[in-house]
């Protein structure tokens, strides 16, 4: 351990090393043989609800120690290593805080304790609330914050005192749009500005929005790794399900059953549910109903967006081929 | 993509600090506090129905009021540091705490350098007010040893709380008032082990007869500070491992 107050050596090398690595709680697996290495930049950590993505990030930010294998953050061990925790920020799902404390008090008490000295700690606090858009709020209790002000302020928290390796964990879940764009643009920043950053998220088109790198988890485990897009183009083998709301459905189905790609269609009241194996030309397809014969749309959703159902597709989609 | 910055970690001694403010910040502005104090005029209430009595006597006082105090680290002490400590090991907010620089045992001693003290300090100025109203015999010793008395008991709840956080209140309240008060009343070497004893020791004030209790000030220290180092360790130990 450095001597308190010394700089810390900075070290080259991968960001995160994971090596068959798996956590227990108890008999209740959160992580299962995971092996992975980050060297830098943007990763999204994808997956439904109790896939292991909070787990992992716990694991890097040394809040859990590994059951079996072993992880490394800048070469060091986050669990026991004191001093590699002054490069992290961490930024947990939740949205407990101290309430009684002040925005500008929460962020400066975090920056002092990551190493920030006292005579810098409250302009690094000010300068972190201000990336965040929070400099109007920071003098008022976190106490009377909406669930965007917390996710702002907790990011405060986390780059207050400017560390090399961000860990946020779903940042964007129960957002308003506009904390919800700013907080991208924020993680853009960092990224620009070099930082490593792992974001983790159950919904694809955040991470999409955030990266082209992904690792996808399901049940604990490494599902997949690598481009956005290889692993869309896994996900969109799936049928894809689109909700049309029009005035006239079954004008809108009859020209969409005469296409090749889709494989079902579901009535209900005003609408009608398509499942089709291309959405992008499906897609193209309903453009097409709209301006060149004249069918009405009033409202297109995607109520498809549940990642759990997907990875259950995909795993079963796995076996079935092996 | 540029060289990191150096970084620096802070030492235990501001980790302490910084913990130090934050549990105080937390206290004061926190709806407990008026709890507390209203609590702790419980030895006046008592010094007052007794000073109203015909048969005036200026020990039974302080020895009466001294028996109030001392239930009352049964209450404050829980309610103050076992609170503060069980409930940010049983909430979320130690994910931030631990995430940071700094050796975990800094975070327990940051808030207890400020718990501690205060809910002896309490105590004492609970006891004094009860005394001069009541018309009780004062003596430093006595006064010294319900501050000790209450800051050794606010250690151990602290450490019962890291035990057992989700239940911090419940378990440190069960041990002080069961446990422990129960082994005051024990014959003999069983009551050596009782904070509540030791501290009625160190008090040093005549009792029923006016036979001052057995055993010396210096001893009782001995075992209030022994008693407060195990479980000390027991609770870092503790911490050293737990995860968040």
């Amino acid at each position: 351990m450095t001597a308190a107050g010394e700089p810390l050596a900075v070290v080259g090398g991968p960001t995160v090393v994971v090596d068959t690595c798996s956590k227990w709680y108890g008999a209740v697996l959160g992580v299962s043989d995971i092996s992975w290495k980050l060297e830098g930049g943007v990763v999204g950590l994808l997956g439904p609800n109790g896939a292991g993505k909070s787990t992992l990030i716990k694991l890097m930010a040394g809040l859990l120690a590994p059951s079996r294998g072993t992880l490394r953050v800048y070469g060091a061990d986050p669990f026991q290593d004191v001093d590699v925790r002054a490069r992290i920020g961490y930024a947990p799902e939740h949205e407990a805080a101290w309430d009684e404390l002040t925005a500008l008090e929460l962020v400066t008490t975090m920056a002092r304790l990551a190493g920030v000295p006292a005579n810098r700690a409250d302009k690094a606090a000010k300068d972190a609330l201000a990336q965040v858009g929070m400099t109007a709020s920071m003098q008022r209790p976190v106490r009377g914050f909406s669930k965007g002000m917390r996710q702002r302020t907790k990011l405060a928290t986390t780059i207050a005192h400017d560390p090399d390796f961000l860990l946020l964990d779903e940042p964007l879940t129960g957002v308003d749009p506009m904390a919800r764009i700013d907080i991208i643009a924020q993680i853009e920043a960092l990224a620009k500005a070099g930082k490593t950053i792992v974001v983790s998220s159950h919904v694809l088109y955040e991470v999409e929005a955030l990266t082209e790198d992904i690792l996808v988890m399901y049940r604990g485990q490494q599902l997949a790794s690598g481009n956005v897009y290889g692993i869309r183009q896994l996900i969109d083998r799936r049928p894809h399900t689109i909700r049309i709301e029009s005035p006239d459905p079954r004008a809108l189905a009859a020209m969409m059953a005469a296409t090749d790609h889709v494989a079902r269609l579901i009535f209900e009241r005003g609408a009608v549910i398509i499942e089709t194996r291309d959405p992008d030309r499906c897609y193209d397809d309903l453009s097409a109903a709209v301006l060149e014969r004249g069918i009405p749309i009033s409202a297109m959703t995607s109520p498809d967006n549940n990642l759990g159902a997907v990875f259950e597709y995909l795993t079963t989609d796995a076996r079935g081929a092996s | 993509m540029s060289a990191p910055a150096p970084r620096t970690v802070p030492s235990a001694g501001d980790a302490i600090g910084i913990m130090a403010g934050l549990t105080l910040k937390r206290v004061f502005r926190g709806k407990l506090v008026w709890f507390v104090f209203l609590t702790a005029g419980l030895p006046t209430v008592t010094a007052l129905a007794m000073r109203s009595s015909s048969a005036h006597d200026p020990v039974k006082v302080a020895t009466s009021t001294l028996s109030v105090v001392q239930l009352l680290f049964a209450i404050l002490a829980p309610m103050l540091t076992g609170s503060a400590v069980g409930d940010e090991l049983g909430s979320k907010t130690t994910s931030y705490l631990w995430s940071r620089p700094v050796p975990r045992w800094t975070i327990l001693v940051g808030k207890l350098v400020v718990l501690a003290p205060l809910t002896g300090l309490l105590l004492m100025v609970a006891w004094i007010a009860s005394l001069a109203i009541g018309g009780g015999l004062m003596s430093g010793q006595a006064i010294a040893a319900v501050g000790f008395g209450a800051m050794i008991v606010s250690v151990v709840v602290a450490a019962i709380a890291t035990i057992g956080p989700k239940h911090g209140i419940a378990f440190s309240l069960l041990y002080v008032l069961v446990i422990d008060l129960g082994l005051a009343l024990m014959p003999g070497s069983l009551s050596q082990l009782s904070l509540v004893h030791q501290t009625t020791v160190l008090a040093g004030l005549p009792q029923g007869s006016a036979e001052p209790p057995l055993g010396s000030a210096l001893g009782a220290a001995l075992w209030l500070v022994g008693l407060a180092a195990i479980w000390l360790v027991v609770a870092l130990r503790q911490l050293r491992t737990r995860e968040a």
